[in-house]
């Protein structure tokens, strides 16, 4: 038992488990709409787009994570704007607006500075350093985009299966996808500064990715999503603490290995479903 | 306002292209209208506009809301975690607030819809794994379940095997008769002139529009299809129209997505 505990009886430490979990949650929620939408290689570009917006808020003297997150916001409207265009294609777009912003910011970085913060925790993350302050912001941005993602669930939905539809129904795809971006931005500017863009990227996708190996319906999606982040960070958390290695890169091998287990697992689950009576009628929840 | 739908003098640019030229029509209700015409000639541009999603001048007026409507099946993420009963269950989406949860007679519509397209018993089985024709059954369900006087059908029939299509032509006569004013478009030009109680040919302006029997003759076909159609006569003397592949290869693969009769549709009655 003291195994298990034991992590947990240093403030530190226990403060970046609860840092990670917190973006295992996030992640495994906002993830399913990443990964179904395919919107991955955006959460990177987000990652990168803020850091422009933190160097500016940095030699102004604001807030380091309000300045990243007017960033990622330009970011998100600069994106949907460019996917509305038939003479680009989406990845395209994304890598201009990726590549212009964080080339801005590296600019912006040697010529404003040297800064007496450490900005570049905002890039690769500091997980030992998150106090009670950094928690409750995590905390309070995961509420506000979990009710976010709630309260535009049908939306999302009828955008993310069928947008001709959508808008039958008297949803406007180009707005819901402008909001969409901005929740992500939202995720990601919160988490970075945590975790490192890299742990953000792997929690925003890897679990989702996972959950749509083994799920057949947006419900089960969520919580298996979900459930793998949690269960990814838990591995990591413990097998870094123990085996004193990087937590980060503990907690994405943790997920990776994770989703090799689904891949391996599918073929098992599928022929248990078409051995089981199948066919009944079941009610969406949404 | 008496009739359904109203199309009036409708013309849709794209990069100065024009995909429409001064479109006009009326549709009363308790209509089933076939639209016709080859690849490229605006029957879907003709619903985009109609459903506002593309930029038009002209006028279009639907009598009461914004119609139902059925895309073409490769449009959707056919990969999306979702039953059929999930899918139909999206025609409900517009009847609730964001705030309401769906209620059972929403579940209920959802189910009676798929029960009508011959799918209830494939309700729990995930979208991404029914055919072609089990998946535009389960989108025609969700247009059931929306539940809008006007409903526009994008080639329905394209790609689906003879149960569905039976399935979804019982389904459309169906709505018909409950007064529905229905307006498909297709490429099977036989069926549509047995079926429909009115053809509207159209290529980028409405070469003709009328019942059958004035409409489904060669000229009239040939003046649509640009000369790449052709007339054939059945046994009984009636005549109905193909679709001629060798003119069709120049403008894509109008053979791949259409079903144009066959010469086995001579012993149709």
């Amino acid at each position: 038992m003291s195994l298990i505990t034991e992590p947990w009886q240093s403030g530190l430490v226990a403060r970046a488990g609860v840092a990670l979990l917190i973006v295992g949650i996030l992640g495994g929620v906002i993830g399913v709409f990443v990964v179904v939408r395919g919107l991955s290689f955006t959460v990177e570009a987000f990652a990168h787009t803020a850091f422009p917006g933190a160097v500016l808020a940095t030699a102004a003297g604001g807030s380091i994570v309000l300045g990243g997150l007017a960033a990622v916001l330009v970011t998100a409207v600069a994106i949907a704007l460019a996917m509305r265009s038939d003479r680009i294609s989406d990845d395209a777009a994304i890598s201009v607006v990726f590549t212009g912003l964080f080339a801005v910011g590296a600019i912006l970085f040697t010529t404003l500075g040297p800064f007496d913060r450490d900005i570049t925790s905002f890039l690769f993350g500091s997980l030992l350093g998150a106090d009670r302050r950094d928690l409750v912001m995590l905390s309070a941005g995961a509420l506000v985009v979990g009710a976010a993602l709630w309260a535009l669930r049908r939306p999302l939905i009828l955008t993310s299966f069928d947008p001709a539809f959508a808008s039958v129904v008297g949803t406007r795809p180009g707005r819901v996808q402008l909001a969409l971006l901005g929740l992500v931005g939202v995720s990601v500017v919160i988490a970075v500064q945590a975790v490192g863009n890299m742990l953000v990227l792997a929690m925003l996708v890897i679990p989702a990715a996972t959950a749509r190996l083994l799920t057949r319906r947006l419900p089960a999606t969520f919580a298996v999503s979900v459930a793998a982040g949690v269960l990814a960070t838990l591995i990591g958390f413990y097998v870094s603490y123990y085996a004193s290695a990087a937590t980060g890169a503990c907690v994405v091998l943790a997920a990776v290995a994770l989703l090799l287990i689904a891949a391996l697992a599918r073929p098992l689950i599928r022929r248990g479903r078409s051995v089981a009576v199948g066919g009944a009628a079941a009610p969406t929840s949404a | 306002m008496d009739n359904a739908l109203e199309v009036e003098r409708l013309s849709v640019d794209f990069a100065g292209h024009r995909a429409l030229d001064i479109v006009s029509f009326t549709l009363p209700p308790g209509q089933l209208v076939g639209l016709l015409g080859p690849n490229g000639a605006g029957k879907s541009t003709l619903f985009r506009a109609i459903l506002g999603q593309v930029e038009h001048t002209g006028a279009v007026r639907v009598s009461g809301e914004i119609p139902s409507y059925v895309p073409q099946g490769d449009t959707v993420a056919a990969d999306f975690p979702a039953t059929a009963a999930d899918v139909a269950t999206m025609g409900r989406f517009g009847h609730r607030r964001w705030w309401q949860r769906l209620s059972r007679d929403d579940h209920a519509a959802a189910t009676a819809a798929l029960e009508t397209v011959g799918m209830a018993e494939h309700a729990g089985c995930t979208f991404a794994t029914l055919s072609g024709g089990q998946r535009q059954r389960v989108m025609l369900a969700r247009a059931l379940a929306h539940d809008k006087q006007v409903i526009l059908l994008d080639e329905p029939m394209t790609g689906v095997d003879s149960v569905s299509r039976d399935a979804i032509a019982a389904t459309i006569a169906r709505l018909r008769d409950d007064g529905r004013t229905v307006l498909m478009s297709t490429h099977d030009l036989s069926d549509a002139a047995r079926s429909c109680d009115r053809l509207i040919f159209l290529n980028r302006r409405i070469i003709h529009d009328g019942p059958p029997a004035t409409t489904f003759t060669p000229e009239v076909i040939q003046a649509a299809y640009e000369g790449a159609a052709v007339m054939l006569t059945r046994p009984d003397g009636g005549s109905f129209g193909v679709l001629d592949d060798a003119h069709h290869h120049d403008h894509g693969s109008v053979h791949g997505h259409s079903h144009a009769p066959s010469h086995e549709e001579h012993h149709h009655p």
